[in-house]
């Protein structure tokens, strides 16, 4: 299975990741720091990935100085 | 994942709340959870007027939203700040402002820094030494000037920012690591009107930023996913990723870090819980906002550099 990244404009093919939990993992991202979409909706850490997936990492993490 | 209200699919995970919930029940939670934050700290009456500052980004326009959704009295202030990057940030920020106060009929308030000050936030940052290699700290300083400018004179009874509780635990951490008392004495979700400064409140600091960012997407708020290009390398990012990589070990650690720091500040820090007691702070003769320097304050000493033609007679203070 290959499953697509997309992570701040750059488009990553992952060979096997069957869960959101291991691209992230193999994407060497903090998951409390990305929200993950695939066709608009929403993914738990949990959520189980089909090949040919497009899935979206969103960055959640912002700011300079308060 | 189900929802452990309702059984459908969950989209988000909060191991540190031990729920999962689906999307509906989750922008449900939030803006429960908003009102009951609201509540605990005494953050805001009914019929107050609040001025909310937005920014663009994720968390100001979901406070804006809730805020709105709750039937409260609010406005939004944005500030332009001059930033360009790749993307023309403070331009592209303000559209989003924009489109998202015309589509709900909210009244908004842009504050150019240039038209009003002489210079954008890069050129008056270049033109001190401290903001020449931090220039996040001088648009902080600008920013709260500002804001807080602008709530006096429109007459808001309280002025609330988005801070969530990713930026709370990271100023804690800096201020800790450096015990930086007396701003550890003043870091709370409330602070009092006090020496002409306006009553301001922070509504989202018990949600972590992903949980802000959730609200956005799935209420379909559209903002600034770029990040400003003067955060990169900002200490407060450090901080926020070693506090993350602690919580994906130890979910909860933010959280505990936060809450309890509020608990005990009680303790720690009593006479901070009468901020209008500080005696040593008096206004400043050229914009009247209090400041702790002699004579003029730091913000009107950075601005009269820049020979303004416009300033201090521009300044609503």
């Amino acid at each position: 299975m290959s499953v697509t990244v997309i992570l701040r404009k750059q488009e990553h093919i992952l060979p096997q990741a069957p869960t959101v939990k291991r691209a992230m993992e193999l994407m060497d991202v903090i998951p409390e720091t990305y929200l993950a979409v695939r066709d608009g909706e929403l993914l738990t850490e949990d959520d189980r990935l089909n090949d040919g997936d497009v899935i979206r990492l969103i960055p959640v993490i912002s700011g300079g100085n308060q | 994942m189900k929802c452990k209200k309702c059984g459908e699919r969950a989209v988000i995970k909060m191991p540190q709340h031990h729920l999962a919930l689906c999307r509906q029940d989750y922008i449900d939670w939030f803006i429960g959870q908003t009102t009951r934050n609201i509540k605990k700290y005494q953050l805001a009456n009914p019929s107050d007027r609040i001025l909310v500052a937005v920014s663009g980004g994720k968390d100001s326009l979901a406070l804006w939203d809730v805020l709105w959704r709750l039937g409260y009295k609010v406005d939004g202030m944005y500030i332009h700040l001059g930033i360009t990057g790749t993307v023309n940030y403070s331009t592209l920020s303000q559209a989003y402002v924009e489109k998202f106060a015309a589509a709900r009929g909210l009244s908004l308030e842009v504050v150019h820094v240039a038209e009003r000050y002489g210079q954008n936030i890069p050129d008056l940052a270049g033109q001190s030494a401290r903001g020449r290699y931090k220039p996040c700290s001088i648009c902080g300083q600008i920013k709260r000037h500002i804001m807080n400018a602008a709530a006096m004179s429109g007459n808001y009874d309280v002025l609330m920012t988005a801070h969530n509780l990713d930026d709370e635990a990271a100023v804690l951490y800096l201020n800790t690591m450096n015990w930086a008392v007396p701003m550890l004495a003043r870091q709370a979700p409330r602070l009092e009107a006090h020496h002409g400064l306006p009553h301001k409140a922070k509504p989202f600091c018990r949600f972590y930023e992903r949980e802000t960012a959730a609200y956005s997407l799935l209420q379909g708020i559209e903002y600034i996913e770029d990040e400003c290009p003067y955060s990169a390398g900002s200490t407060l990012l450090y901080y926020k990723t070693v506090l993350n990589r602690m919580e994906a070990e130890h979910p909860g650690t933010k959280m505990q870090f936060y809450v309890q720091f509020l608990q005990a500040r009680a303790v720690l820090f009593p006479a901070a819980m009468q901020e209008a007691d500080r005696s040593d702070l008096h206004p400043c003769p050229q914009c009247g906002q209090p400041t702790s320097r002699e004579g003029i304050c730091s913000f009107c000493k950075l601005v009269n550099s820049t020979n303004s033609p416009c300033f201090p007679n521009c300044d609503p203070t």
